[in-house]
């Protein structure tokens, strides 16, 4: 049984939302970067594993000050990955939470952003080539797709995290 | 319109406005709108999730209607890529399913306009699938094909449909509505049957006694007004006629066509659109998250946003992957089954028409 079997996923979902946008005024935030810059903080979680332990493992990230990237072992399943989201928003209401596009992709990523994340991360650039041959499976996005994504989930898009970054 | 105001028209079983679309498609917060689809999705289906075993054939690729919305067509028979497939061929693909032991039960047919065939491609098509699957439903040509045949072989839309049933097609699938709208069609598909048209195949094909789905197409050039207007189109033809099983939304996809400028539609517009779709369409028994063209991740989620049915295991899909979808090309049964279950849901194999094709193995009785 999954952590999301029988769940209802909009009770977590609206509190991980409102906390979210509630956390940075509205803002939502693009950071560009090749790899995760080194104090992003990532906080793994394995499909169908039970909630209790994703409860405990997120308790012991007491890194609070540094952005937190859900980040998942395995192909990332879709309402899994919104539930954790919504629970690592839960755990820590003030601090970044990130999606990996890069891991996510930039489709299931934007729909953490209504689920209690506020920025993203990765290879954010002025121009991109059409996803085709190789290139078929390239999250890379542009600036005004990366702002374009935050703004249709109600956040102001902001380029890097604020100073500080934490709470 | 408020959200609340909404709400207690949708619990009221009232049918919403075109106000009302309007107002869930702009509404800023996704969470709250699929919320609302799903109470009336758990209303009509409880956690029940349909799937099915079908197979795609796409006859040929050839097309007189040259879409900028397309990446799977080719202008002439001439060109590099075009094919035309042999009876015998499709006849092989759905002989090496069964033989494979796969209990298919359903082969989906759409393709391409083209001017170079007789009708009696197309009925022998359906006549030598019937052959070697006698109990199999063969959902095949969208209303544009049939609207194409009705010009082409100088028949009226109600004789092609006659000869088409006589020779074993069951029932039509959706695709072609791409935007109920005159000023979007003539932009994205000039050459394809009007609106109006679309509606006259499937009004027909009811009336006939065939089922049939419905679909929209969006993210091309179309306004979120336009989107909700095409929705009450396919409901006032509906409370006409019953004939509609399944709504369908499909995102656009740009790349390898005329239209490569466009972005995909992203996931949270896909999610917002089946749940807008479930609430205005209160009177369309299903909404299918359609897994090739949302990805897999958003067609389960898109299982808690008012969709019931994640359609089949598929296999060869082209016409989506062409556009570059980057969805497999098949699922098996107990993928499908797993994926569903892990929503939260609880996965049921039907039929064509949403009867029970087959208990799942291990699954609670629904």
């Amino acid at each position: 049984m999954s952590p999301t079997a029988n769940a209802d996923i909009f009770g977590p979902g609206r509190e991980a939302l409102a906390l979210a946008r509630a956390a940075f005024g509205g803002r939502g935030f693009f950071v560009s970067a090749r790899a995760l810059p080194a104090d992003f903080v990532r906080a793994p979680y394995t499909f169908g594993e039970p909630e209790a332990a994703r409860r405990d493992r997120l308790a012991a990230l007491t890194v609070v000050n540094h952005p937190i990237v859900p980040t998942p072992v395995g192909e990332p399943q879709g309402l899994d990955t919104i539930a954790f989201f919504a629970a690592g928003r839960s755990a820590f209401p003030a601090a970044h939470i990130v999606v990996d596009l890069e891991l996510l992709g930039h489709k299931l990523g934007q729909l953490c952003l209504s689920f209690g994340a506020d920025a993203i991360v990765g290879m954010i650039v002025d121009q991109r080539a059409l996803r085709l041959g190789e290139r078929a499976g390239s999250n890379e996005l542009t600036r005004d797709e990366a702002a374009q994504l935050l703004r249709a989930s109600g956040f102001e898009p902001c380029e890097g995290l604020p100073e500080g970054r934490g709470p | 319109m408020s959200l609340a105001a909404i709400a207690s028209k949708v619990g009221a079983g009232e049918p919403l406005s075109l106000a009302d679309g309007l107002a869930l498609f702009q509404h800023p917060n996704l969470v709250e709108v699929g919320a609302l689809a799903n109470q009336v999705r758990e209303r009509l289906h409880g956690s029940r999730t349909y799937f099915n075993r079908n197979l795609h054939i796409n006859p040929t690729n050839v097309c007189v209607s040259a879409c900028k919305l397309c990446s799977f067509s080719r202008r002439s028979a001439h060109d590099a890529g075009a094919f035309v497939l042999g009876i015998d061929e499709a006849v092989g693909k759905l002989r090496a399913r069964l033989a494979a032991g796969d209990r298919v039960t359903e082969v989906h047919i759409v393709g391409g306009l083209h001017d170079g065939l007789p009708f009696a491609y197309f009925t022998g098509l359906l006549l030598a699938l019937k052959a070697v699957a006698p109990g199999i439903a063969i959902k095949a040509f969208s209303a544009v094909e049939i609207f194409f045949f009705h010009r082409l072989y100088g028949m009226s839309i109600e004789e092609v449909l006659r000869r088409l049933q006589s020779a074993g097609l069951d029932s039509l699938p959706g695709g072609g509505a791409e935007i109920l709208s005159p000023r979007v069609r003539k932009a994205i598909c000039p050459n394809k049957c009007e609106a109006d048209e679309w509606l006259e195949v499937h009004r027909t094909a009811h009336r006939l006694g065939m089922k049939s789905n419905c679909t929209m197409l969006f993210g091309t050039v179309e306004t979120l007004a336009e989107r909700a207007e095409h929705l009450l189109r396919l409901r006032d033809l509906q409370a006409e006629t019953g004939g509609f099983l399944a709504f369908i939304p499909l995102p656009f996809h740009p790349e390898n066509n005329a239209l490569g400028d466009k972005r995909v539609p992203t996931a949270a517009e896909s999610l917002r659109t089946l749940a807008v779709a479930r609430l205005l369409l209160d009177n369309v028994p299903h909404i299918k998250a359609y897994w090739v063209s949302l990805g897999l991740a958003t067609a389960q989620t898109g299982l808690w946003f008012g969709a019931d049915d994640f359609d089949g295991t598929v296999s060869e899909e082209k016409i989506y992957h062409q556009a570059g979808a980057q969805t497999p090309q098949a699922l098996a049964p107990g993928e499908i089954a797993r994926i569903i279950r892990a929503a939260g849901r609880i996965p049921v194999e039907r039929d064509t028409f949403y009867g029970l094709a087959s208990p799942v193995a291990g699954e609670e009785a629904v």
